[in-house]
């Protein structure tokens, strides 16, 4: 039976990745995104690595797109395997300067998806009887502090507290459910660039960060994502799995 | 969904029997090239048939012995890519109890075993480099008890929590040093060895009402943890280092 895997923000950065790793791991890609010419490019890319994917357009802040987006897929698809909850947003501004508005924006795109993605995950794997695995993209700021980001690493610390408390849940599903949270470290995908810039400046500030001394990429985040969807992983929940370079031991 | 580690040069200490035996017999179906290391000479022949790997007597604590086995690893296969520092021992006793030699033994075992095992790996991938930066994968077996703990367990608690640090600590060191070469440590919870069995009641392990502490409502078996330890060994975690990777069926969530 195929595999079936669900990656929300697919249509770039760590999401496309993981969507394109988990296809050479073998899952059938659902990829979900807002853009559908983003997610048109991530379909081809998924079938350019031999695998195959289908791309749903719906805004993982709604919870009706949820639950519309969940009886569509449990009504075509025997099994929801896999559930990688990545999309979120990101912006750094110093405190005074950030309004309400610009938390709850944020708030909304970064712990409401996931809570909801984690709660219709469950619900698609309940009703098609599959033992999955969900892995909600969280962050190093979501464990440690960056200047400038209280609104980022409040939220990301909520995603992966919040999936802690999803994994004792999740435990006691029949069949059970892991949950855990994969905390990236300073990535250098579109959400950095977009808010730093895309130079060797940013680079290197990015670089200089870790401790192994190169840039990590979405690739580096799609392979652990996908070892925590795989059997491999069958006795690891509830734990944030850091993938940083070694960015936040110091 | 293989993790990749084909052709890669693995030395596994603490392998005759538990997470060590499973992680060689795993590593070498997969193409490592394994050197299986125990203090217990004679068990470790038998993991080294099974896998058809070199098999080695190996007292951590003896940094000749540590010589020996990376010796074998290049003498072998002509490198050394990854150290699973893994051999290890128990003991159970009320804080009053606890007899100093043993808590010192205790620690030499896991702190000081680990200790030189590092530095030995770590100038041998140096000195393998060839003046590229070095690359290597290094493997601390810890326990979900670095972090959290149970009665009468403060000297192996003490012991796993210093290896821990230890990974996260030499991890930064070589990492901003310039090498590609990653530490890390595995916590696993408690896993199906002779290890546990020793320590458990009879008829324990296999009785599920034990287990009610563990959300997936089962022990690790040793192959899950040897799959984190290869995916830690594979190329595909090469942006990880310094973390501390734990299995234990959510034991240390509640």
């Amino acid at each position: 039976m195929t595999r079936t895997a669900i990656v929300t923000g697919a249509t770039s950065g760590i999401g496309r990745a993981t969507a394109v790793r988990l296809a050479r791991a073998g899952f059938h890609i659902i990829a979900t995104g807002r853009n559908p010419q983003r997610g048109a490019e991530t379909v081809r890319q998924v079938e350019a690595a031999g695998g195959s994917a289908e791309f749903h357009s719906f805004d993982v802040t709604s919870e009706s797109d949820w639950a519309a987006f969940a009886d569509n897929v449990t009504a075509r698809h025997a099994s929801v395997d896999a559930l990688i909850n990545s999309a979120g947003s990101f912006f750094s501004k110093p405190l005074p300067d950030t309004t309400l508005d610009d938390f709850r924006e944020l708030w909304t795109a970064d712990v409401e998806s996931v809570v909801l993605g984690t709660k219709y995950g469950f619900r698609m794997m309940r009703d098609t009887k599959s033992a999955g695995s969900i892995v909600n993209i969280s962050s190093l700021a979501g464990l440690i502090g960056l200047d400038d980001c209280a609104a980022y690493c409040a939220a990301k610390a909520a995603v992966t507290h919040f999936s802690r408390v999803a994994a004792l849940e999740g435990a006691q599903m029949n069949p059970r459910v892991r949950v855990n949270s994969l905390n990236p470290g300073v990535i250098y995908t579109e959400m950095i660039t977009g808010a730093y810039g895309d130079n060797d400046a940013v680079k290197a500030f990015v670089m200089d960060g870790n401790a192994l001394q190169r840039v990590g990429t979405a690739e580096d985040i799609a392979s652990a994502a996908t070892f925590l969807a795989s059997p491999a992983a069958r006795m690891i929940t509830g734990t944030a799995m850091l993938v940083d370079g070694g960015r936040g031991a110091d | 969904m293989i993790f990749d580690v084909k052709d890669k040069v693995v030395l596994i200490t603490g392998a005759a029997s538990g997470i060590g035996a499973a992680t060689a017999r795993l590593a070498a179906e997969r193409g490592a090239r394994v050197i299986a290391t125990d203090l217990d000479g004679e068990g470790i022949q038998g993991v080294a048939a099974d896998c058809q790997c070199i098999g080695l007597r190996h007292d951590v604590t003896s940094a000749d012995d540590w010589d020996n086995a990376i010796t074998a690893a290049v003498h072998h296969h002509g490198r050394l890519d990854a150290l699973v520092s893994n051999a290890g021992f128990v003991n159970y006793a009320p804080i009053i109890d606890l007899d100093l030699a043993r808590f010192r033994k205790l620690n030499q075992v896991h702190v000081e075993g680990s200790f030189i095992g590092l530095q030995k790996a770590v100038a041998q991938m140096r000195a393998q480099a060839m003046g590229q930066p070095a690359t290597g994968s290094i493997v601390l077996t810890a326990s979900v008890m670095a972090n959290c703990t149970a009665p009468a367990i403060s000297a192996y608690a003490v012991a796993k929590a210093a290896l821990a640090n230890m990974a996260r600590a030499v991890g930064v060191e070589v990492g901003r040093k310039g090498d590609m070469i990653r530490v890390n440590a595995v916590c696993p919870g408690p896993t199906r060895t002779p290890l546990l069995e020793g320590a458990l009641p009879p008829g324990a392990m296999n009785d599920p009402a034990h287990w009610t502490d563990v959300p997936l409502g089962v022990p690790q078996e040793p192959e899950d943890i040897a799959e984190s330890i290869l995916f830690l060994i594979s190329g595909e975690s090469s942006f990880m280092t310094a973390t501390q990777m734990v299995v234990d069926g959510g034991w240390s969530l509640t």
